[in-house]
């Protein structure tokens, strides 16, 4: 009878420890397919709608190119589709990084015209073809590198609100360019009209201090 | 002859009254509930350096939903998706390149499903598998959950390297980021 008791005990714990074996092993199962079957809920509930892949504000000169009707999207290989889109961002890439390197070039070479032309302005004319070169170096450098900037395809999104260091450098880019033309502008007029230098010295060092500014603020 | 049916009877007997006593704790695994997380209060900020700066961005837009065991009072498993675009760094420019640089048309969620969660008090200890940019790693971390009635805050943070997941780090002015992505959350679940 005793043993009757014994094995009958001995065989529900056996039984006991197989469920309860069993139960670690579904526990660890149910957590592992849980969490596959919990994304597909997420999934399920996010919005399907698919990614916009145009901002809705862009520029003029972006818009002209790379707009929904742009003109680049006459061509097969630039037609708005989520992968020409993704190469498209890399060809943003690569031109905004050109932007930078042209730009600090193009810093360098007014920092030297700052020297030239301030001789230039005390009455040391033998430089004056040098302020010239440089000149030429310099709205090179300064419209090829706006013009990487303003030509590249446009960004993912529409800008954040508030301010950040991107948009203070579009506002200064406002400013720079406008000095770029005037200093322009006045340097054609300097030999009909002399009295003209000390404006055309300002325009340059605005050109110069915004520009700078520009690059400065993208530390921020 | 009937003695020895009344000992299958009496051993079958104790048999079932054991079993009847075992069965809730073999019944405890039926507690487990759903619950999705508020979105108005989770977010998941990722920070990340350069030379010239530091700087973060956050997503408010965070699916998540945890496996809550109500018999033991325990999480035991979690789920979250955030999409890649909802991430907002104040500049929209530095977003853009985030997008460009995660192949984020391409691969345009991040996912984490828990693989095993453990509780030590009021810190879980959480192990699961990270997918981002199409390539999944697993990872661990420890969060701090609260508790404050019926709402569970969970919060915590850890450290990913980009290049384990096959993103090279974007640069500015020729200088790359850091490797590391530091990614911080708190996410908030309201029990039934």
């Amino acid at each position: 009878m005793k043993k009757r008791i014994v094995l009958v005990l001995m065989s529900f714990f056996a039984c006991i420890s197989v469920i309860s074996a069993q139960n670690d092993t579904i526990k660890k199962n149910v957590s592992q397919v849980d969490t596959t079957n919990l994304l597909a809920d997420l999934t399920a509930q996010e919005d399907q709608k698919p990614q916009e892949l145009l901002p809705e504000k862009m520029l003029v000169t972006q818009r002209l190119l790379w707009g929904h009707k742009g003109l680049m999207r006459n061509f097969n290989r630039f037609e708005l589709t989520p992968d020409e889109r993704a190469r498209e961002l890399k060809i943003r890439r690569t031109m905004l990084v050109a932007h930078q390197v042209v730009g600090f070039a193009t810093l360098g070479c007014m920092i030297a015209q700052g020297f030239v032309g301030s001789s230039l302005y005390n009455g040391n004319m033998n430089k004056a073809d040098l302020h010239e070169s440089l000149a030429g170096a310099i709205n090179i450098g300064y419209f090829t590198t706006a013009g990487l900037a303003l030509f590249a395809p446009p960004k993912m999104m529409n800008e954040r609100k508030g301010y950040s260091s991107i948009k203070v450098h579009k506002i200064l880019a406002v400013v720079h360019l406008t000095s770029m033309i005037a200093t322009n502008i006045l340097a054609g007029s300097l030999e009909s009209n002399p009295k003209l230098k000390p404006y055309h010295r300002a325009a340059a060092f605005t050109a110069f201090g915004s520009f700078a500014a520009a690059m400065i603020i993208i530390k921020f | 002859m009937k003695s020895d049916r009344f000992k299958y009877i009496k051993q079958l007997t104790i048999l079932v009254a054991l079993w009847l006593c075992a069965m809730p704790a073999i019944a405890q695994n039926g507690t487990n509930i759903k619950v999705f997380a508020d979105k108005k209060n989770t977010a998941v900020t990722y920070a990340m350096s350069h030379a010239l700066h530091d700087w973060d961005g956050t997503s408010r837009d965070v699916s998540s939903v945890i496996i809550f065991n109500k018999e033991a009072q325990r999480i035991s498993s979690v789920a979250v998706l955030i999409k890649v675009s909802s991430f907002d760094s104040k500049n929209a420019n530095r977003d853009s390149h985030m997008i460009e640089v995660l192949d984020g048309i391409k691969f345009p969620q991040i996912s984490f499903g828990s693989t095993s969660v453990t509780q030590e008090g009021m810190t879980l200890i959480v192990a699961g598998n990270l997918t981002f940019h199409g390539i999944t790693h697993p990872v661990s971390f420890r969060a701090t959950q609260k508790r404050s009635g019926n709402q569970i805050t969970v919060s915590g943070d850890f450290e990913i390297k980009m290049t384990d997941y096959s993103v090279d780090p974007p640069s500015l002015m020729g200088i790359s980021c850091k490797d590391w992505i530091k990614l911080t959350f708190t996410a908030v679940y309201n029990l039934p």
